[in-house]
């Protein structure tokens, strides 16, 4: 697969710079693992530890050749534990750091992934959804890990999940992944699913510095002053210091004060759980993003996210050219959930409809934004199946009682 | 304009290689706008696959393939499965050794001896899945067929074979007598794609 990838390359330029002179923008037809690991290079990950699984071992294959190329590491590492072990560490040195997995190797990063949000440190996991629980249904898309990447490791947290619904969003979800990951020192999770994976379209890789990359906040604390990595500066950030450098101190997942050092003080632990929720819940409205379409006059607001949203907008687009007064919300961001973006969508909304491919787990959450609860219904499809307009149209004829 | 077309087969015959290069002739030599996506399971052979392809000159919305233009099948158990997608009117194009096709259905059939002939050509039926796709671009003109051999030639520099596959899916469509529907004619002739009658 990513043979193919390679060869492409070079071809792929050669149309594009026909058309538009001495364009540095590669247009690629490439799948969407591969619009994922080239969004990661674009971001400047120099680091990937990983164990291949269905649907997302490209990435670990395309990484596997491109960071050596680039003189950059690529560990295949035992487990999916280890692997996010292994991120976390390389991480903590001053690299960026990613994995990618499916559902039963995200359900192995549990315990990690809570480690790097309490030790506060940057790393991107890239879960492409499969069928679940368990190993479930390898080969076929799923949106099923979407409450697990919120809630499945253990404690009061918080977390940033992105998706995206096409190949050339999702390689700018990853570059704006590692860039939240860096600002707000806390593990990104990019969420997709199989479909979107190993689906094929156009991608433009854009110029370098065409779009912003977030370099890491480094201390200025010159070696030999005391650097405490855990104390917060006034805007809320915290310079780091590659770990094995200049300065000491401790990283742990026990509770801990400004040295990193661990602590059950009732003070530092409640400014510490606070610190680690507000840091990203405070922010839910500037860490929302999504595409809009139709929602100024929209009298039943669709609101999905992920590849099902090319379904939902497909089903919108062709009730527009009929008349109906539909538009779509496409959620870019599920984690914080972004409450107040889904309540103004849906405020003057006679019905809105959830399109996702699991059994509600979006939807619970988006009937507790909105002010009228009831008028929040279901799209969903579990079968490994990809959501199809006619399902859509089902539910949307039962909410206009036009029976089924 | 927008063209929808499925190809089926088994694991292991290249389905969703030719999927991938005539999507990819699209995008890549001609800057329109293509989907490829496929549908597998989990073995690595033997098992039933899929390829959706959708091609246009705007972007494309709903990726997959719910009734197909065309359907394309190198083996008789993705024909049985697949068939249903056929649009009435529309296109199917099989193996006349590995997918009889089946007359009861409703459009244009071309059953051609692609596998046969590659075999006799080069010796080996592995360039079967090329033989199909010039013959389906010969049949469909849903790319133009340069552009389909330099995105072969791309994809496989310096394989003689490969080339020597399209041509001959090429050749078969000519030398069968049968009529070939460009579906980029009607699209320039102002009639909408989805309602010709093909």
């Amino acid at each position: 697969m990513s043979t193919t990838q390679e060869k492409k390359a070079p071809d792929a330029a050669a149309p594009e710079e026909i058309q538009s002179g001495k364009d540095e923008r590669r247009t690629l037809f490439i799948h969407g693992n591969e619009a994922c690991a080239e969004g990661a290079l674009y971001a400047g990950v120099s680091f990937y530890a990983g164990y291949p699984i269905t649907p997302s071992s490209e990435i670990a294959e395309i990484m596997s050749r491109r960071l050596p190329q680039r003189g950059d590491r690529f560990i295949q590492m035992e487990d999916e534990i280890a692997s996010l072990c292994a991120i976390i560490g390389a991480s903590l040195t001053g690299s960026k750091a990613m994995t990618a997995t499916s559902g039963p190797g995200f359900s192995l990063m549990q315990e990690a992934l809570g480690y790097a949000i309490m030790a506060e440190i940057p790393v991107v996991i890239v879960d492409v959804m499969r069928g679940g629980p368990s190993t479930g249904l390898p080969t076929q898309g799923s949106q099923g890990d979407v409450n697990q990447v919120r809630w499945g490791t253990h404690g009061d947290h918080s977390i940033i999940a992105l998706t995206a619904s096409t190949n050339q969003t999702l390689f700018e979800t990853t570059v704006r992944a590692f860039n939240l990951a860096e600002t707000y020192r806390t593990p990104v999770v990019v969420l997709y699913d199989e479909m979107l994976g190993h689906m094929r379209e156009r991608v433009v890789i854009p110029e370098p510095e065409e779009l912003p990359l977030v370099d890491r906040l480094r201390t200025n604390v010159p070696e030999g002053v005391d650097y405490h990595p855990y104390l917060t500066r006034d805007d809320g950030r915290l310079p780091m210091s590659d770990f094995g450098g200049v300065h000491r101190y401790n990283v742990t997942g026990l509770y801990h004060d400004m040295w990193g050092f661990p602590s059950t003080n009732p003070q530092t632990v409640d400014d510490l759980a606070h610190h680690l929720h507000d840091k990203i819940e405070l922010r839910a409205d500037e860490l929302a993003f999504a595409r809009e379409f139709h929602l100024e006059d929209a009298e039943i607001v669709v609101i999905s996210y992920g590849s099902p949203a090319r379904t939902a907008r497909q089903v919108v687009h062709q009730a527009r050219i009929n008349g109906q007064r539909l538009g779509l919300l496409e959620l870019q961001t599920l984690w914080p959930f972004p409450a107040r973006m889904v309540r103004d969508a849906c405020r003057n909304a006679r019905a809105t409809i959830v399109v996702e491919m699991n059994m509600g787990q979006m939807y619970y959450h988006i009937r507790n934004a909105v002010e009228n609860p009831r008028s929040v219904f279901l799209s969903n499809r579990i079968d490994g199946r990809f959501i199809s307009p006619k399902d859509i149209r089902r539910v949307l004829r039962i909410v206009e009682g036009q029976g089924e | 304009m927008i063209w929808k077309l499925v190809i089926g087969g088994v694991g292991g015959q290249g389905v969703i290689t030719a999927g991938i290069i005539l999507a990819e002739t699209a995008v890549i030599q001609e800057g329109r706008y293509a989907v490829q996506s496929q549908t597998y399971g989990a073995e690595m052979r033997g098992g039933l696959t899929r390829t959706d392809v959708v091609i246009s000159d705007d972007e494309i919305i709903y990726p997959k393939v719910d009734q197909t233009h065309m359907l394309a099948c190198l083996h008789r158990k993705a024909l049985a499965s697949y068939h249903g997608l056929i649009r009435p009117g529309g296109l199917l194009v099989t193996d006349k050794d590995e997918a009889p096709a089946l007359k009861r259905l409703d459009c244009r059939q071309y059953e051609l001896p692609f596998a046969a002939a590659v075999r006799e050509r080069t010796g080996s039926i592995r360039s079967t899945n090329l033989c199909l796709l010039g013959a389906i671009v010969q049949i469909t003109g849903v790319v133009q067929m340069e552009n389909l051999e330099r995105a072969v030639q791309a994809r496989y520099p310096g394989n003689a074979d490969a080339l020597q596959a399209l041509r001959l899916g090429q050749e078969i469509v000519a030398e069968s007598g049968f009529r070939t529907v460009h579906l980029g004619e009607d699209a320039r002739s102002g009639r909408h794609a989805t309602s010709a009658r093909l």
